[in-house]
């Protein structure tokens, strides 16, 4: 019962984002990706690793995805529906991409295969004390820098875009 | 349930190589962007994973890595968005092979 959702958690990340790049519209690529990053926050939890599947649920559904949402807005000039990609026919571009994507999975299979240790995953509990202490002790400074980082690159963007200059 | 790390791989490759045709395939800024995520958070997938190799040492390794990945992406994506509403202002466009110049 559980390997089924963990399938079928798989198999609706695979196929949303493979949709996602494959697809006309924009607008619906983005709407693909929800569904994608939801089924990856899903294998996260599968993975015993509750706080990350929370707090990535959180910044990509949440946050990423309706400021991509907003992006598309601000600049397509036709209205959302009417947003098609343009360049419809195959050119060698999209086979060579195809080809290079298609080598790279092989490869990486093959080294995961290689070197991949077969460990089952077995459910030990809940991993935010772990990583409650482990950020306030080990991790104390990246965790400082990385939250400076984050309001040095917000007060960029909103300087970035606004309309006239400082 | 007997699920192994390489199910975990098995899936971070697929989605990596998924990002990756949408990244060179460049059709569209925002495209690229999203294979740029789905190539993180393939990373972050076997990061995850392989936090469940060695339990006891380094538990929070492995998933602080992730988290920290996390962060860095949606302060990526932030400044990308910026930059794209910034060059739609000037090019009238956000398709990368109709943006040609750079001048002031």
């Amino acid at each position: 019962m559980i390997k089924l959702v963990f399938y079928l958690f798989a198999f609706l990340a695979i196929a949303a984002a493979l949709y996602a790049v494959s697809t006309k519209q924009i607008i619906r690529s983005v709407f693909a990706m929800f569904a994608c990053f939801f089924a990856i926050s899903g294998l996260l939890v599968f993975a015993q690793s509750d706080f990350i599947a929370i707090a990535h649920l959180m910044i990509y559904v949440g946050g990423i995805l309706v400021v991509m949402v907003f992006g598309i807005m601000l600049s397509q000039k036709a209205s959302l529906s009417n947003v098609v990609l343009q360049k419809k026919s195959i050119s060698l571009h999209q086979y060579l991409a195809l080809l290079a994507c298609i080598a790279l999975f092989v490869i990486l299979m093959y080294f995961f295969n290689l070197y991949a240790p077969n460990t089952p995953i077995h459910y030990v509990g809940s991993d935010i004390q772990i990583l409650g202490i482990a950020l306030l002790t080990k991790y104390l400074l990246p965790f400082e820098l990385v939250s400076l980082l984050l309001l040095a690159a917000f007060i960029f963007t909103a300087m970035v875009t606004r309309k006239n200059k400082i | 349930m007997d699920i192994n790390i390489s199910h975990f791989l098995f899936i971070s490759a697929a989605l990596f190589a998924i990002g990756f045709y949408a990244a060179i395939r460049r059709r569209n800024i925002i495209l690229v962007l999203i294979g740029i995520e789905l190539m993180v958070n393939a990373a972050v997938i076997n990061l995850v994973a392989f936090a469940n190799v060695n339990t006891k040492a380094n538990a929070a390794d492995g998933k602080l890595m992730a988290l920290f990945a996390i962060v860095l992406s949606a302060a990526a994506i932030a400044l990308a968005l910026a930059i794209v509403v910034k060059v739609h202002q000037y090019f009238n466009t956000i398709n990368p092979d109709q943006i040609e110049e750079f001048k002031n």
